[in-house]
């Protein structure tokens, strides 16, 4: 029915000689990158994903009757540019959102830790994401 | 007469055909006619007269009533020198009319138009674009001494 | 600026003439005269070079480099077309200010008087052929360039043209001026507890890194509060303040004051500092004299820019002192945090003093495919007055990569070992008469597994489309300390899409998810080529050997996890999410997640709705809807309407309504808030707060 394995066979992805730059300076822009690191293992090569810096953002639900909110909703977006060695212009732009929901226990610390684990797993599929639509580009743009 | 101080008409030009019958003098070539301290010059100048005054009181032509100078005509006051194509003096409004790119300047202001109209009665005068339509443009200075009646001072 | 006195001048006509008596030129036509860097075009103009003065009549524009263009019927110069009087004048101004008079007269230094004159930063009623939303009129206008203020005799403050507003005397910095010290535009209010309530701040610019803005709100049920702003900002950071101060009795609901006076107050804070190019530390206060003062006195309790690693949240007052640094292949961070609890009914003393929460993380690739190898060091203190004290020291190493096997399989092997160490305090025993006792013991834990993904692509002309079917094997260690441990940190698991096929699932280091499991599931997506996308994501775990660690809400508590599965609809105009947990078993559905939004002409809405089933141990309502609507009415006007609703109680926790008016000089909001709150003896409460903020008149950043 059409479909071919994306990064196999002979019209296959390759993900390496794409090296990864990241512009936030925040915790959230450290593990994203170091969540890309898998998928663009290499520092240099013929194309340049430059990650801007991300931007998360934090809406309270579950509100109860003491007016507190019980759960948090979390939403990462981050852009990205690609870059081809001798182009100063970028040949892709594009964004890619991670979202996740976590709840606020009463004891702060559990929920200090809470917050962060929601922030790495918003952090993970962002990365997951942003890793399928490089190769979708890289899949078009090398003309297969 | 075309400057204020009246006077006789001190008229040069390469020649000079009079019919006396039609009251007009046609002057051609490097025309020049000077009245007292005002000077016209063109390459050709007609003077109208008004035929049968008496010749020896007017050196023999009787009253102007009009001339026409064309080519290269020059209009030289103690005041102002102006340069234009074709200029008019008309006796009954005794006003002197320069038209066609003409440039006026007295000492350092400079007026660029296309038509110049000067009363010798009242020493006013205009400036305009008359058919043409074009600006008037000038350059003045502050403190130039351009007041009325001044007349010694002479910017040649 | 003096331009040299025998400038020429420049005139350009239609016609002139000139008067021998007067000496004066007079052009008439669509004249133009400049001299230096001052033009004045005017229907006709007088100029007596032996004076220099000139005098322009009709549509007169005056144009000079430094100031914008200024209108007058008629204007007299002097020889620098500098000072000179005017009638029927008015001037545009920095920042779209505009002033107009009968009379207007300019000085050799630049100051402009007008006489019987109006300033307004509306549009004029020639450009809008109705009365201006504002202005200002007055028998005596002087702007005054030295000191850049605007002073006005005897001012009628008018709107719509009708006076409503008398002063003999009133000032504001001139619109082309930057921060000014000066009064700001007040904010009045209504509330069922506060009763009418007039905040008038006043800005003070200290210096240009530093203002201070300074609030005070006279109410009519309780004594005035002062409230403050400091902001300061150096080379390498910014550092702020905000507080509020009062002697006050406490106020019940309905703003009936009962108990003794107390001085109440609240102070947040805090700063960041660059050390060098990777490290920064930076502070967080936050401080209330009382649970319920920010309540009573409607602060907001989240202080927006504050800074920090540890977010604060609604009813937890926090205080932290951090240290940061992040390179290419570390991460580094030492912190501290105390609480003040704002939740009526709960001891502090329960809260710990974190500290020190620190964290050092690397990450080393190894060679073009040998993946990568990270290590961790992390370790916590909570310190309690009255519970236990809990210490953890944690050296983590983990390798993980990732590998394109033919075919286009992807491979993502893991290994995963940790060491932790844990003292413990203040441990209660048994029953309340044992004596507290503490522990100390140390653990080691390993893991290992691989995640298979096998990517398919379809190319099309407007669609292209990704299947990913998934498959993750993990075998965790047994962890016989589970009794041993409290568990301070990993409290709440909730099963969501990055949870299912995460390798540690736990969010701290207390729990340990043991045994073997196995985890399938599928993503697919497809973008359309104007870039809408559609995705939907389906995913279970199976437990094949271990104990259950997480509780029974998280949804991985039985060997068959729930079902998670999520709905994504991406389209410019609207877009749709929605998640379940369906429980395998019985097929009921254990959570519900949707949201939506969409813009449709001049309305955008958004809603949410959250359903939990009973089983989860909650401390919020099962159920919620949250919706938020914004359309413009007409050009000016513009609406908005937010409602929390907590389905379980059937009540509306939080409604806010709204109507703006916003003009091209003008701003009015009206806002109507009304809680269903009860924090102790403060129950719902209601409020109206109405801000005005006349462009270029005293507002701090309205003009962006």
């Amino acid at each position: 029915c059409g479909f071919q394995p994306l990064y196999g066979g002979p019209s296959g992805v390759r993900l390496d000689g794409i090296a990864l730059v990241q512009e936030g300076d925040q915790r959230i822009d450290y593990l994203l990158r170091d969540e890309l690191r898998n998928s663009f293992p290499d520092d240099a090569g013929r194309y340049r994903l430059v990650l801007e810096p991300a931007d998360v953002r934090r809406t309270g639900s579950g509100i109860g009757a003491d007016g507190i909110a019980t759960r948090y909703d979390l939403l990462l977006t981050v852009s990205y540019r690609i870059y081809e060695d001798g182009n100063p212009q970028h040949v892709f732009d594009g964004s890619a959102s991670g979202a996740g929901t976590y709840n606020i226990p009463i004891q702060p610390y559990a929920a200090i830790t809470s917050q962060r684990e929601g922030e790495e797993l918003a952090a993970r599929s962002a990365a997951s994401r942003i890793t399928l639509q490089v190769a979708r580009f890289l899949r078009t743009r090398e003309g297969n | 007469q075309i400057g204020r101080s009246g006077g006789p008409l001190d008229v040069q030009a390469q020649n000079m055909d009079v019919f006396d019958a039609e009251g007009r003098i046609l002057l051609r070539g490097e025309v020049d006619v000077i009245q007292g301290d005002t000077r016209l010059a063109a390459d050709q100048i007609e003077i109208f007269y008004t035929p049968g005054g008496n010749a020896a009181t007017a050196g023999g032509f009787g009253d102007i009533s009009r001339i026409v100078a064309t080519g290269n005509v020059f209009y030289v006051t103690p005041l102002e020198r102006a340069r234009g194509s074709n200029g008019v003096y008309e006796a009954a409004s005794d006003t002197v009319t320069l038209t066609g790119n003409v440039v006026l300047t007295r000492g350092e202001n400079v007026i660029t138009t296309t038509r110049f109209v000067t009363n010798l009665t009242t020493g006013n005068s205009s400036f305009d674009g008359g058919e043409s339509g074009e600006r008037v443009r000038s350059v003045l200075f502050p403190g130039s001494e351009n007041a009325g009646g001044s007349d010694e001072d002479t910017n040649e | 600026q003096e331009t040299g006195d025998n400038e020429p001048v420049y005139i350009e006509a239609d016609a002139m003439s000139e008067d021998r008596d007067s000496g004066a030129y007079i052009a008439r036509g669509n004249v133009e005269a400049r001299q230096g860097d001052r033009t004045v075009t005017a229907d006709e103009l007088e100029y007596r070079p032996e004076t220099g003065r000139v005098i322009a009549r009709g549509n007169v524009t005056i144009y000079s480099a430094d100031a914008p263009p200024q209108y007058a019927d008629e204007v007299e110069l002097d020889d620098q077309m500098g000072s000179g009087i005017a009638t029927g004048f008015s001037t545009l101004m920095e920042n779209n200010g505009r002033a107009a008079a009968a009379h207007a007269v300019r000085r050799g230094n630049g100051t402009l008087e007008l006489r019987d004159a109006y300033y307004t930063a509306c549009q004029l009623c020639s450009e809008t052929g109705h009365e201006p939303t504002w202005r200002l009129r007055a028998q005596r206008v002087v702007q005054d360039t030295e000191d850049q203020m605007i002073y006005y005799e005897n001012v009628r403050f008018e709107a719509l043209g009708v006076p409503v507003f008398y002063a003999p005397a009133f000032a504001h910095p001139d619109p082309s001026s930057e921060r000014r010290s000066g009064f700001l535009f007040p904010t009045v209010g209504v509330s069922s507890r506060l009763g009418l309530s007039y905040q008038q701040p006043y800005y003070w610019a200290i210096s240009p890194y530093q203002d201070f803005t300074f609030a005070p709100r006279v109410m009519t049920n309780v004594r005035p509060i002062l409230l403050g702003e400091y902001r300061k900002r150096f080379y390498s950071g910014r550092l702020g303040f905000e507080g509020s101060i009062t002697y006050e009795r406490e106020i019940d609901g309905d703003g009936n004051r009962f108990g003794e006076d107390a001085l109440r107050y609240h102070l947040f804070g805090g700063g960041e500092f660059e050390l060098s190019e990777q490290w920064d530390w930076g502070f967080g206060v936050q401080v209330a004299s009382d649970d319920l003062h920010l309540r009573r006195y409607d602060i907001n309790e989240l202080y927006q820019d504050y800074p920090g690693l540890v977010e604060t949240n609604v009813g937890r007052l926090t205080s932290q002192l951090y240290l940061q640094g992040q390179g290419q292949n570390y991460y580094a961070e030492i912190a501290g945090a105390a609480f003040q609890s704002l939740r009526v009914g709960e001891n502090d003393d329960t809260l710990p003093v974190v500290a020190p929460m620190a964290d050092y993380r690397t990450t080393t690739r190894l060679g073009e495919h040998g993946g990568l190898f990270r290590t961790r060091l992390n370790t916590i203190s909570l310190t309690r007055e009255s519970g236990i004290d809990y210490r953890r020291a944690s050296a983590q190493a983990d390798w993980s990569a990732r590998w394109i096997a033919p075919q286009g399989i992807v491979l993502e092997p893991f290994t995963f070992a940790r060491a932790d160490y844990y003292a413990l305090e203040d441990i209660p025993g048994a029953t309340p008469l044992d004596p507290l006792i503490s522990d100390s013991f140390g653990r080691f834990l390993g893991m290992a597994g691989a995640e298979l993904s096998w990517p398919l692509y379809r190319p099309g002309q407007s669609i292209g489309s990704t299947i990913e079917p998934v498959i993750q094997v993990v075998a965790a260690s047994d962890d016989d300390n589970l009794g041993r441990i409290p568990n301070e940190d990993s409290q709440n698991v909730d099963l969501t899409e990055s949870v299912i096929f995460a390798a540690n699932r736990s969010p701290g280091y207390d729990l340990w998810e043991e045994g073997l499991r196995v985890t399938y599931g599928g993503r697919f997506s497809a973008t359309f080529i104007n870039g809408n996308e559609v995705s939907a994501f389906v995913g279970q775990s199976h437990r094949l050997d271990g104990d259950p660690v997480f509780d029974a809400g998280s949804g991985l508590r039985a060997d068959e996890s729930d079902v998670f599965a999520s709905f994504d609809v991406d389209l410019s105009q609207f877009n749709v999410s929605a998640n379940t947990r369906i429980n395998p078993e019985y097929g009921s559905v254990n959570r519900v997640n949707l949201s939506a939004a969409g813009r449709y002409g001049p309305i955008t809405a958004s809603v949410g709705y959250t359903r939990f089933d009973d089983s989860q141990v909650l401390s919020g309502p099962r159920e919620e809807a949250r919706i938020n609507i914004a359309t413009r009415v007409t050009d000016n006007w513009s609406f908005g309407y937010t409602m929390t609703r907590d389905l379980e109680n059937d009540v509306s926790r939080l409604q806010t309504a709204g109507i703006a008016y916003r003009d091209y000089c003008t701003e009015l909001a009206i806002i109507y808030e009304r809680d269903n709150y009860r924090r102790g003896i403060l129950g719902p409460s209601e409020s109206i707060q109405v801000r005005l903020t006349l462009f270029t008149l005293g507002s701090v950043g309205s003009e962006e």
